[in-house]
């Protein structure tokens, strides 16, 4: 055997141990088998276990950040076993955006994200005492409360209890409620979309809905009535077809009347959802419930500007109460300009489709309206009389108001802390038992709402993601695991091309 | 000396063409094991000039051989 032989025979070997320690490696690694995984990514390049932000045209890269012009964006986290929990750091800038939310991708059917809050600049700016367990937040107008657990312990018995991305593991009730056999008419004429809250107890879900078609644009016009339970599920849904007049040169239709009753319902809060377009007018709504507030948005159509249509309607001033606090007006007709007043402050409708704002007090306002032909939209809810008016939001509030009811908030919520150069630190933590792992990836979702590539959109520096799971892993069970895999997968292929 | 640095040259080169066969075999079988922490791509760029540098060492070999022949 030559010296040259002996030399390739040991290295190559050598080169042959090399590999198989990398494989083998490569294979403990894959294990997690300290059942903790750090990803970190300043999203300047593609790395393995991370992705960059993507869709790509919703994001512009500047430098060594990422600017945001448009929601939903994406990046995805190799989960090579299956974890726990999922810490992630996001070092950001909120620019001009008041909220932003962080989100994972779960099991359910379609595209569903458990949603999480990265930045909220209202929840930044409470003024009240404040505690945090390093997940939650409870703010206390007048404290009371030492700690979170303490809180909790008795939040179901107190009043003014406000809840942000936080399950109070409860439903909303009104107490001392009792139901009425009184009908309740409400005369203000509602045009298209409405989407309502109402209360049962002890009654039956009982509506009667008044509803003509204007045909002022051609096309069917149906009216799809969807009813919710205090759960979010859907228990009702009836579809009420066009007349048959769909041409815009067709008169206006007569009057039609949808009634829905349903006994036996638990005690609760119910949604109703009036889906349809803005040639369906409500022109009344009849019932035996007590508390209705509609949600978002209200079209009020009682104007002259109608009255080509219906000659019957009521011209009278309508009034609104709002626990809303940005509050913005439409009208698309010469008819709706008018100058609103919100609590005792004169706001000026003086042009024709174009979005006036206006912030209301820090509790229930209310909005007195002289010719209505108005659209009014917030983030909250709105009552025709103030006898409506309850808030089952607080205990799932969607954005927070400082309404009078409200003593305590609990927020799963972390105030961000400020880093070198005014990035914000923020870290939001996931439970995995619901995420979706999609060919070996998680999915997190990043969202803000009117984002636009002038001035609304924020900027993302960096990201790190803690992936945790079970700390006892027997490495042999592990091994064992892998392997089986494997051998399994090679059956696979193997029957497969036979 | 010529030969020996030609055989080591052929040596790695079968080696990393064996590891980068192994890689992606393991790679097909369990998707994320190689890809997650390795990047493929990288690889490739290390073995194709010493393909490239096979070739050429190759080539210098057969004209050696025709020289000697001759």
């Amino acid at each position: 055997m030559t010296r040259l032989t002996k030399f390739r025979i040991i290295f190559n070997l050598l080169g042959i141990i090399i590999i198989i320690t990398g494989i083998f490696s490569l294979i403990e690694k894959d294990l997690v088998l300290n059942g903790e995984l750090r990803i970190k990514s300043d999203l300047t390049e593609k790395l393995p276990m991370i992705s960059v932000l993507f869709p790509e045209h919703r994001v512009k890269k500047i430098d060594e950040h990422y600017l945001v012009q448009d929601e939903p964006i994406y990046f995805t986290v190799r989960s090579p076993i299956e974890f726990n929990r999922a810490e992630v750091d996001v070092e950001f800038q909120n620019g001009s955006q008041e909220v932003i939310g962080l989100g994972i991708a779960t099991e359910e059917e379609g595209w569903n994200f458990e949603t999480h809050t990265l930045y909220n600049k209202t929840l930044n700016n409470i003024y009240w005492s404040n505690m945090s367990d390093g997940i939650n937040t409870l703010y206390q107008k007048n404290k009371t409360f030492d700690d979170i657990d303490e809180f909790l312990e008795v939040s179901n018995s107190i009043e003014g209890v406000g809840a942000y991305d936080f399950d109070l593991g409860e439903n909303f009730t009104i107490p001392n409620y009792q139901a009425s056999h009184e009908e309740m008419i409400i005369n203000n004429c509602l045009r298209g979309k409405h989407e309502f809250y109402t209360y049962i107890k002890d009654e039956a879900l009982d509506f009667t809905f008044k509803i003509q078609d204007i045909n002022r644009t051609d096309g069917e016009d149906p009216l799809i009535i969807f009813i919710y339970n205090p759960r979010g599920k859907k228990i009702y849904s009836k579809i009420i077809s066009d007349d048959g007049l769909i041409s815009k040169i067709d008169p206006a239709s007569d009057p039609r009347y949808v009634s829905i009753y349903i006994p036996d319902l638990e005690e609760g809060v119910y949604r109703v959802e009036l889906s349809t377009n803005d040639d369906i007018f409500i022109r009344e709504i009849t019932t035996k419930q007590q508390k209705i507030v509609f949600i978002d948005r209200l079209y009020l159509c009682d104007s002259k500007e109608y009255s080509d249509g219906f000659v019957d309607l009521n011209l009278e001033a309508s009034e609104v109460y709002t626990n809303g606090r940005l509050i913005s007006f439409y009208t698309a007709h010469t008819a709706g300009l008018q100058t609103v007043s919100l609590d005792n402050t004169g706001i000026n409708i003086y042009k024709k489709h174009e979005w006036i704002e206006a912030y209301s007090n820090p509790k229930l306002s209310r909005i007195y309206i002289p010719k209505n032909d108005l659209k009014i939209s917030c983030r909250g809810i709105f009552a025709l009389e103030k006898e409506h008016y309850f808030n089952p939001e607080i205990i799932n509030l969607k954005d927070y108001s400082d309404i009078e009811e409200v003593n305590y908030i609990i927020a799963r919520y972390q105030k961000p802390i400020e880093s070198k150069d005014g990035w914000l630190k923020n870290k939001i933590i996931f439970n995995l038992d619901k995420a979706k792992i999609e060919e070996g990836n998680l999915k997190f979702m990043f969202s803000s709402p009117n984002l636009d590539s002038e001035n609304n959109n924020f900027k993302i520096n960096s990201l790190k993601v803690k992936l945790t799971g079970s700390r006892n892993i027997d490495p042999a069970f592990a091994y064992e695991n892998f392997w089986n895999n494997i051998i399994n997968k090679i059956k696979k292929i193997i029957s497969q091309i036979k | 000396m010529k030969k020996a640095f030609r055989t080591i040259i052929f040596d790695i080169f079968y080696l990393l063409i064996g590891a980068y066969m192994v890689l992606m075999i393991l790679e097909n079988l369990k998707p994320g094991l190689v890809s997650n922490y390795v990047d493929l791509n990288k690889i490739l760029y290390i073995l194709v000039p010493f393909g490239i540098l096979c070739v050429l060492v190759s080539n210098k070999k057969i004209k050696d051989k025709k020289i000697n022949n001759e």
